[in-house]
């Protein structure tokens, strides 16, 4: 075991091509479909967070559930669609990065509306209220909204590029773990334990783990200094 | 201001139902009442921060409302920042912030993050922010409730100083009786959503024509 791991940092510290090329796809899927996530979410989060009615309230629940979609679920409804039967079978997305994209898109895109919604509902009747007294027109005031939001909407952006670094059923279903192609770090890992091949899962098991603690280390960095 | 039939409602709660009541500029209004009798209520109809339910509050084309509500907020930026959010960036806007904030004593955290100020400082600021810009009505909802005595008088020199610069109407709400009597020419006493009694604010303390004023007064005992 010791071995093993001493056999992992070798392959770090070499730059292992394999490795590389499981990183390179890991991060070219996640940076893209939290990005596009965040395009999306923000948004959607800033229309739920606005006023109250009731379609707005089953909309917002609707959006709770879907943050918590099981990730295999959430493959599973990718793999039916793109499937050789799937009524999306035409856009060719089975076992492609841009497929596991799509997925992940469908993944954490309620999860950065919900949070945005969430931190910014309770904003909105007091900034509205000191904007429209200050005689602010109301493009002043949406912005002035945003502006004290965006260090949330940058940490909803973080939560769920780590989700998409993370999650597995989700890329495992639609991507299929193809060697060279759409293997990424989770299912990687899965795979080479399965074989028995201890040195490249705990390798890529101490980059993704270092991953996530560099995200940390953003986020608190570029916190505001201020106890809110 | 003409104020007619306006009427707010909360599902079945009525907050504020309101006949006639007509204000003048170059007057000071202050308007007193018990815990949940409408009067922020009112403020938010005249500053158009809610639609009434009915009814409305007739304003000249050239008004400008100012408004203060009851809960400050300060947004990210330091303090001269969130004042400097109500007026524009001229020479002018800039002087007159910085005569603000050295009026109501917030110099030595000017540079510093709003969000860090404490509960009076923040009051202050957003009083500052207020009255900062020209305007024609000056609407504040208990500007001085988290204020020292010392800031207090300050503020209220300013709420003098900006009718008369301005020719503003002022409708200032408050909890003290005593305060009324220093800042305010007329006084509007509200219950349950109604305006009961207005007049004169002297007159008025000394000569209640309602029971629900005298009775008001009494617990205050003035
Ligand atoms: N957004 C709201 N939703 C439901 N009810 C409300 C709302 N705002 C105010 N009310 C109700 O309207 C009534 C009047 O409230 P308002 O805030 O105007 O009172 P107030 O005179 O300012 O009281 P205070 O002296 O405590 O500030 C209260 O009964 C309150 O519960
Ligand atoms: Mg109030």
């Amino acid at each position: 075991m010791g071995s093993a791991f001493a056999q992992a940092l070798q392959l770090i510290v070499t730059g292992d091509p394999m490795l590389l090329q499981i990183i390179g796809v890991t991060l070219r899927m996640s940076l893209t479909s939290s990005a596009t996530a965040l395009v999306l979410g923000a948004p959607w989060g800033a229309f739920l967070a606005f006023g109250s009615s009731k379609v707005k309230s089953v909309l917002i629940v609707v959006n709770r559930t879907l943050m918590g979609l099981p990730p295999v679920v959430c493959g599973l409804l990718c793999y039916l669609m793109f499937c050789g039967v799937g009524p999306l079978r035409f856009l060719h997305l089975l076992y492609t990065v841009e497929g596991m994209i799509v997925a992940q898109v469908i993944l954490v895109t309620p999860i950065v509306a919900g949070t945005i919604e969430a931190y910014a509902r309770p904003l909105v009747a007091p900034v509205r209220e000191t904007g429209v007294g200050l005689g602010m027109s109301r493009p002043r005031i949406l912005r002035l909204m945003i502006q004290e939001c965006r260090y949330q909407v940058f940490t909803s952006y973080l939560l769920a590029l780590g989700r998409a670094l993370a999650e597995v059923g989700a890329v495992s279903m639609v991507g299929g773990a193809i060697a060279y192609k759409t293997n990424v770090m989770t299912t990687a890992i899965m795979m080479y334990t399965n074989r028995g091949d201890f040195k490249m899962a705990i390798a890529l098991g101490i980059i993704l783990v270092g991953l996530f603690f560099l995200l940390n280390i953003l986020a608190h960095v570029l916190q505001p200094k201020v106890v809110a | 201001m003409r104020i007619r039939n306006l009427i707010v409602r909360y599902g079945a709660t009525t907050a504020l139902d309101i006949g006639e009541l007509t204000l003048k500029r170059g007057v000071c209004y202050a308007v007193i009442g018990a815990n949940g009798c409408g009067k922020s209520t009112l403020a938010r109809c005249i500053a158009g921060v809610i639609k009434p339910t009915s009814g409305e509050v007739g304003l000249q084309p050239d008004d400008k409302v100012r408004y203060m509500p009851q809960r400050s907020y300060a947004f990210y930026g330091s303090t001269l920042s969130n004042v400097m959010l109500g007026v524009n960036a001229t020479a002018h806007g800039k002087e007159r912030a910085r005569m603000l904030i050295d009026a109501l004593n917030l110099t030595t955290v000017a540079r510093q993050g709003a969000k860090q100020l404490s509960g009076g400082q923040t009051a202050r600021m957003a009083l500052a922010r207020t009255l900062v810009g020209q305007g024609t009505w000056l609407v504040l909802d208990e500007p001085t409730a988290a204020l020292d005595s010392g800031s207090m008088l300050a503020a209220e020199g300013l709420i003098r100083s900006y009718r008369d610069e301005f020719d503003a109407g002022v409708i200032l709400i408050t909890h003290s009786l005593k305060q009324a009597k220093r800042v305010s020419d007329q006084l509007v006493f509200m219950e349950n959503g109604h305006v009961v009694e207005q007049g004169e604010t002297k007159r008025l303390i000394d000569d209640p024509q309602t029971p629900a004023l005298t009775r008001f007064l009494e617990l205050f005992g003035a």
